[in-house]
């Protein structure tokens, strides 16, 4: 009952806000989300503590009030994505010189993304606009993406209609035939996958920052199994609607016969590419997103 | 139609990788005519499958093919012309 009245309450702000940012700007939407950044920084006291933890664990601030200010610039660049995320439509160059995107995609890469036939996973984290970033290779090559709902339905069915991610093709992770992935890397697709997700399947403990977290071991096994080259992306913001979208060359896929090393190696590898990339750009991370949780479960302890 | 001894493999190396799925089937027969999708597998947890169907049969090939297969009968046969070629 409470819950529910709590969803009202968060689709309704979300709709009434929504309907006054579509009349601003780009800048002045930008801005103002920014300063909605700053209200939830201050009043959201859980997940800034998260945020402030996060970065202190991850060594990337030497005090706690370094910490403090990188965690705040960190909630308004997330204010600025979700912005630039509702108004992906207009952000998005059709033609390949547009002048707010540029590309840094490996050669070996941009021959996978031109063939039609031949398939690509692309793995990445929450840094910079991971949404937009998506949607802009979306256009040049299809692009799937497993989506997860929102827990709050009011808003889950409010974003299906207006659905943002329209460039997107978006897969249920349950509900699905189970092969569908598989089948979808038949096609010659991109199929995009987030490294930085709490498993609570499959798990596999790799380090970042130094620290082991729980990580989900189909984004290493899918490139093995399927034959499939893997690369890591991102999507770093240069400015208000501005964007440098990288693409790293395929990375080696080697099968020993010793599945979980070769997993480990996999997922180590792509999780260096996101920390190096993340300490270029720290406030661009999601800082508040609990990257590091539980204990490991009793079996999967050495 | 598939061997009893390939049967008997994929079976075996089957309710190994359902050990791992949070909610596996109860109670599922296994048979021919079972539909995949019913066993409790969804799309990550299904790759542990593969991976595992692939060594114990020594698939080096497309496992995109996979992506035909709909029953546990299905995949019984394609094992079986995979592992014979």
């Amino acid at each position: 009952m409470l819950r529910d009245a709590r969803h009202r309450l968060e689709y309704l702000l979300a709709r009434g806000g929504l309907a006054a940012f579509n009349r601003l700007s780009l800048t002045a939407a930008i801005r103002m989300a920014q300063t909605l950044g700053d209200g939830i920084y201050v009043l959201d006291s859980a997940r800034r503590r998260v945020a402030v933890d996060n970065i202190l664990r991850a060594g990337l601030a030497s005090s706690p009030a370094g910490a403090r200010r990188l965690a705040r610039a960190s909630f308004r660049h997330f204010a600025a994505v979700i912005v630039e995320g509702l108004r992906a439509s207009s952000l998005l160059g059709a033609n390949a010189d547009d002048p707010r995107w540029t590309w840094e995609i490996h050669p070996a890469s941009q021959v996978l993304i031109d063939d039609p036939e031949r398939s690509l996973i692309l793995a990445g984290g929450h840094l910079g606009n991971w949404e937009i970033g998506a949607q802009a290779l979306a256009q040049r090559k299809p692009l799937t993406a497993i989506a997860r709902n929102l827990s709050n339905p009011y808003l889950n069915r409010y974003l299906r209609q207006i659905n943002p991610r329209n460039m997107i093709r978006q897969i249920p992770k349950y509900g699905e035939h189970p092969f569908r992935l598989l089948e979808l890397l038949r096609k010659g697709e991109v199929l995009g996958l987030m490294i930085d997700q709490h498993a609570r399947q499959q798990i596999v403990r790799v380090d970042f920052f130094g620290r082991p977290a729980s990580s989900y071991a189909a984004v290493a096994l899918l490139p093995m199994i399927a034959r499939c080259p893997l690369c890591f992306g991102a999507c770093i913001r240069t400015g208000n609607g501005r964007f440098t979208m990288i693409l790293s060359e395929p990375l080696t896929i080697k099968r020993t016969g010793n599945r979980n090393a070769d997993v480990v190696r996999i997922l180590t590898d792509l999780n260096q590419r996101l920390e190096a990339m993340i300490r270029r750009y720290p406030e661009q991370y999601l800082w508040a997103h609990r990257r590091w949780r539980d204990p490991p479960p009793e079996h999967d302890r050495p | 139609m598939a061997h009893e001894a390939t049967l008997e493999r994929m079976h075996k190396v089957m309710r190994n990788a359902l050990r791992d799925v949070p909610e596996p089937a109860d109670g599922i027969a296994m048979d021919a005519d079972t539909p995949i999708e019913s066993l409790g597998f969804d799309s990550l947890t299904v790759l542990d499958l593969v991976y595992d169907l692939q060594m114990e049969f020594q698939i080096d090939g497309d496992v995109r093919d996979f992506s035909g297969l709909r029953t546990v009968g299905d995949l019984a046969d394609y094992l079986e012309a995979k592992a014979s070629t």
